[in-house]
């Protein structure tokens, strides 16, 4: 399911936040198993699970992580573990993962610095998988989202 | 303010025809019953003149049970683990995945005790429309885990109530105070009931409530904090032979609400005051003094509120870590929120307002009825359900869901907090060459390791093609209802079987036991109880049969007309099938009807769907 085409949003990572809840509470007065009623059983029984289906989209285009994995997803880009055995991380993802998980090891780093550090490298990395994407260049999107990963992990630990 | 008391003759009563639908709020130590109409809700009141009802049952003998809430979907194990210190009369030996209670020489489950006071609440709001009430909204703490909340459907059902929703206590208790105050933005909800604790995170806006994030501890409450003082009492050497723990429960309670508004109590005044409210049986109040001679000092022990603090300072504590979790969880800082709202009767204690206002900087918002504003949400909500109105709830699960994978761990397929419903698919393969069948066991809980989660379900999974290992692929989607219910469906890929797999709940009750229970709370023959669900079969049939009409007569031009001609013969034969004196012969024409309708119904979603979406098929969106 295309979540962007649900929602009716233009397929791109930039979306505003606000009319993305605008448009889940406008999908969910409608179909909410609350908002049902008179249906066949048939019916609710569907509605239900498309009720879930707007909650699961709303989720993941909210979380600006998922929203890329979306992105891609839709384009038939695999990235994530479960699915994935095509695309793999850049040298330059992997040199960033063995700097980084050494620096937090070491007591004698500021640990509000690399905080500070990991959030612009995840705002350039998302704003390069932005331009990628709308350029069409899909392998180097897949390419920055390892990177994303696991920037956003780091961040989440510091 | 929301609550409006009405004058007998007064209240505004709903239309002749319509049905009544009440919201109940089934507390650990009260329970309410109320009404909704043009979102204006008020509480019932009972025999005696009171919105509150106490949870208690009492028998002829005097013998009494209460804080059974507790003990909702829990078994044997839990509460030898957790609940042996409160005082409850368990038969161990007869208790297993449900627990038994010892009660006028008689065995009753929580869920029976339950349903007794459900069948209270029903009475007094069906004295007070003067006609049948048979649907409702019943509030569960929104840390109530499967077991807990299919517990209290059943105890609806022997009560001989249809739950329209469960929804969380919170959650009614902000919808009932933010339509009151015409509150927006982000507010936490903090609710200690009796026996349960409760924090919610919510953002109100023009009729939306989301929750964010949701938390809390099944088994902490008011209660706990009279139970450190029965303990201290104990510890002061304070015991007698005639006094036994019920009594000292309820001296520890007396205690614990005079230091609401006293800085200081003595015992022997309180014991008093109880005898005076004839609380206590006259048989311990002659042995008062005997009571007081035992204890370490001349006549009196004084209590203060400083020394109570100390005693229950861990409790306390517990509850500012549960809200600082939920807000991490729900990504908002402590900073952003509008307000606190204080919610359940064990937020009377200055103690937790104080721990609240330090933690929080904002004084909490007392400024409504702790004790009813849950079961007035509850009444605004079923409102919503049957006649509608402008609201709409959108709840999270408060537990992760998951399967238990190779090791004995735990993989959540759906994470606390996610927005209800929701469903996850996940897919497995046969590890062995020919292998039939497969085990699966679905799990409820944080911890990493599945022996340390709830287990909800364990189920064979059979009929699989036998085929070489690793080419048998099998879809399993766990899906929760709105009201935080499970459902487990799995389909074999290859062949396209699917089978909708009934979770057997590892705890509460079988479906016979039920049927079991259903019989003999009737109090009526058998003959009835065969009758009544006759009747709701014929109902339901009947239902159906004017849905599906409705629809055709909308949208009968969606499809082909012998798809029409056949579904309007499945109704006509239908309608035969309802003259039957046969159940199940019902039950199954409605099956065969809704099955025969389900394509029908797949357009008229994909049309409802097409508003939105631009005219694709629901399937393919």
């Amino acid at each position: 399911m295309n979540f962007f085409t649900l929602f009716n949003l233009l397929e791109q990572f930039d979306l505003d936040l606000k009319t993305l809840e605008q448009r889940y509470f406008e999908l969910q007065k409608e179909f909410h198993p609350d908002r049902v009623k008179g249906k066949t059983e048939p019916e609710r029984l569907l509605l239900v699970r498309k009720s879930a289906d707007i909650n699961q989209g709303y989720r993941t285009l909210k979380n600006k992580v998922s929203r890329v994995e979306h992105l891609l997803e839709i384009k038939n880009i695999f990235v994530t573990r479960e699915q994935n055995n095509t695309y793999k991380p850049s040298q330059k993802t992997l040199m960033l993962q063995l700097e980084f998980s050494e620096r937090i090891e070491d007591e004698s780093e500021d640990k509000e610095k690399i905080k500070l550090e990991v959030k612009e490298l995840l705002n350039n990395a998302f704003n390069n998988f932005n331009k990628y994407y709308i350029e069409g260049a899909f392998e180097q999107a897949a390419s920055e989202y390892f990177l994303i990963k696991f920037l956003s992990k780091v961040g989440n630990r510091s | 303010m929301l609550l409006q008391i009405h004058e007998p003759g007064q209240t505004p009563l709903p239309h002749q025809n319509e049905e009544i639908a009440v919201g109940i709020d089934l507390g650990t130590t009260n329970s309410l019953v109320a009404y909704s109409s043009e979102e204006k809700p008020f509480c019932i009141k009972n025999d005696d003149g009171s919105e509150i009802t106490p949870s208690i049952l009492i028998a002829n003998n005097g013998e009494q049970i209460s804080s059974f809430k507790r003990l909702m979907g829990l078994g044997i194990e839990d509460y030898k683990n957790k609940l042996q210190n409160f005082g409850f009369n368990v038969d161990e030996e007869k208790s297993d995945k449900i627990i038994y209670l010892n009660f006028e020489n008689k065995k009753i489950t929580p869920v029976e005790a339950s349903a007794e006071i459900l069948k209270k609440l029903k009475h007094c709001a069906e004295k007070h429309f003067e006609k049948t009430v048979n649907k409702a909204v019943i509030t569960v703490p929104a840390y109530f885990n499967d077991a807990q909340r299919q517990a209290t459907k059943d105890a609806a059902k022997l009560a001989g109530l249809q739950v329209l929703r469960l929804i969380n206590e919170p959650t009614a208790a902000a919808l009932a105070y933010g339509l009151d105050k015409g509150s927006e933005g982000t507010y936490a909800v903090f609710d200690l009931g009796g026996g349960t604790f409760d924090v919610s995170i919510l953002s109100m806006q023009m009729g939306v409530f989301k929750v964010i994030a949701t938390g809390g501890d099944s088994l902490l409450g008011g209660d706990d904090y009279d139970n450190e003082i029965v303990k201290h009492l104990k510890e002061l050497g304070i015991r007698n032979q005639k006094l036994d723990f019920s009594d000292l429960r309820k001296l520890a309670k007396e205690i614990k609400e005079s230091l609401t508004e006293k800085e200081e109590v003595c015992i022997n005044s309180s014991l008093q005051a109880l005898a005076k409210q004839s609380i206590l049986t006259s048989e311990t109040n002659s042995t008062m003094d005997c009571f007081v001679a035992e204890a370490p000092r001349n006549d009196t022990i004084d209590f203060t509120r400083s020394k109570f603090y100390e005693l229950t300072n861990h409790l306390t504590q517990k509850t500012i870590k549960i809200f600082e979790e939920v807000l991490t969880q729900a990504d908002i800082e402590v900073e952003d929120l509008q307000g606190v709202v204080m919610v359940g009767g064990s937020t009377r204690m200055p103690v937790i307002r104080e721990a609240v206002e330090k933690f929080t900087g904002k004084k909490p918002l007392t400024d409504i009825n702790p004790d009813t504003v849950v079961a007035l949400g509850a009444a605004i909500q079923a409102e919503t359900l049957t006649r509608g109105t402008n609201n709409l709830l959108l709840d999270v699960t408060p537990l992760s869901l998951g399967l238990e994978t190779y090791g004995g761990l735990m993989e959540v397929l759906i994470s606390r907090n996610t927005a209800i419903p929701a469903s996850h698919s996940q897919k497995f393969t046969t590890y062995e060459d020919g292998q039939t069948a497969m085990k699966i066991q679905v799990l409820q809980g944080e911890r990493e390791f599945a022996k340390d989660c709830r287990s909800l379900a364990l189920f064979n999974l059979i009929g699989i093609p036998p085929m070489p290992a690793g080419t048998a692929i099998i879809e399993v989607t766990l899906m929760l209802d709105a009201d935080g219910i499970l459902s487990v469906r799995a389909k074999e890929e290859t062949t396209g079987k699917e089978q909708i797999v009934e979770v057997k709940p590892n705890y509460g009750l079988t479906s016979e036991e039920m049927e079991k229970m259903l019989v003999s709370s009737m109090e009526q023959a058998r003959d009835d109880i065969t009758k009544r669900l006759l009747q709701e079969a014929r109902v339901e049939a009947d239902l159906n049969i004017k849905n599906l009409k409705k629809a055709l007569e909308v949208d009968g031009e969606l499809i082909p007309d012998e798809y029409q001609n056949y579904l309007e013969n499945q109704i006509k034969k239908l309608q035969n099938t309802m003259r039957s004196e046969n159940r199940e012969e019902i039950e199954a024409g409605i099956f065969a009807l809704n099955k025969a309708a389900h394509e029908f119904a797949d357009m008229r979603v994909s049309k409802a769907f097409s508003k939105y979406v631009g005219g694709k098929k629901v399937s393919e969106v």
